[in-house]
């Protein structure tokens, strides 16, 4: 079994553990409660023949008068960064966290989650432009959270078979 | 009087507890409630399956055991289970480096800052939840402002009329 480290990044109140309660617990909260520091969940699956046990880091939010500890970053394989809808600030400041994780994680793998898409009508979900390596995701109509988690996991895979570590 | 007297003295306030571990990364010593912060019972010794925030942290962990690295490794605030949270630090155990005695031990110190965390989360949550309000009152003045400018319009456009 290989164990590998992933994190979720962004900014206050995006849904970051929204998403691991979904994903690991098949569970969904309204209610916002601070995460503060960092929580580690656990999620074991099979990835072309390979046994992989997921670290999941549920980070702090960044605010604008904290910043994340940098020693979180660190021998992390994966990142899923998480950015709120319906708070624009909240996914204009994805490229700053991509910058800091990829700073320290160079070869790292991730991905972009744009979150509480049930906040959106169809026409604003329409017009809403993503990069390519991005889902529009919802853990409280629990859409897209899956695959998430199951593209980064199959790229860690992949890159672990490519470079045998 | 040995380092693990010195630790166990300290570690019976329930503050810290300690794993010592060797250059494989297996458990030789800890201190009697260092099991209590772990998922796994003491028949395990793989420091990664004890502690798994380390995982991904093991090349950072070889150079603890260079001597002219010893600059100890911290992560903070993280929540165990049930309810604590704890700072982890990992430190080399020095010898004696004047006579350059290799490293072969580290320290992993586990340190549980559970009551002022929770103090810090009572804090962060009101100035979330407040930053969260004044957004949405800020973005509803705007919507305001707009439906006010269109009413204006209407309004010169009927008086013109």
């Amino acid at each position: 079994m290989i164990r590998k480290k992933i994190l979720l990044l962004g900014d206050f109140s995006v849904g970051k553990t929204s998403l691991i309660r979904r994903y690991i617990d098949k569970t969904f909260d309204d209610s916002y409660l601070t995460t503060i520091g960092v929580k580690i969940s656990e999620k074991e699956m099979n990835i072309d023949d390979v046994d992989l046990k997921l670290l999941v880091w549920d980070v702090e939010g960044a605010t604008k008068t904290k910043k994340i500890p940098l020693a979180y970053f660190k021998g992390a394989s994966a990142a899923i960064f998480v950015a709120d809808v319906s708070r624009k600030e909240t996914m204009d400041s994805i490229d700053a966290h991509v910058e800091t994780f990829l700073e320290i994680n160079p070869n790292s793998k991730y991905i972009i989650s744009y979150n509480k898409s049930d906040l959106l009508s169809k026409e604003e979900k329409n017009n809403l432009i993503l990069p390519s390596n991005s889902f529009l995701s919802s853990a409280k109509k629990d859409e897209n959270i899956e695959i998430l988690f199951e593209v980064l996991a199959q790229e860690i895979v992949t890159q672990y078979k490519e470079k045998g570590r | 009087m040995h380092f693990k007297d010195i630790f166990n003295a300290v570690c019976s306030h329930n503050l810290y507890e300690y794993f010592i571990i060797n250059r494989d990364f297996k458990v030789t010593a800890y201190s009697v409630d260092a099991f209590n912060y772990c998922k796994s019972d003491k028949s395990e010794n793989d420091i990664f399956t004890l502690i798994p925030e380390l995982v991904g942290m093991e090349s950072e962990l070889q150079e603890l055991f260079l001597l002219d690295k010893c600059k100890p490794i911290k992560i903070p605030h993280i929540f165990k289970e049930p309810n604590c949270y704890v700072n982890i630090i990992i430190k080399s155990v020095e010898k004696d480096k004047c006579h350059n005695e290799e490293v072969n031990s580290l320290i992993v110190l586990v340190e549980n800052t559970t009551e002022a965390i929770l103090a810090q989360q009572k804090l962060m949550q009101s100035a979330n939840e407040n930053s969260l309000l004044l957004k949405e009152l800020s973005d509803k003045n705007e919507q305001l402002s707009k439906l006010n400018e269109k009413l204006e319009k209407l309004l010169n456009n009927n008086d013109n009329t």
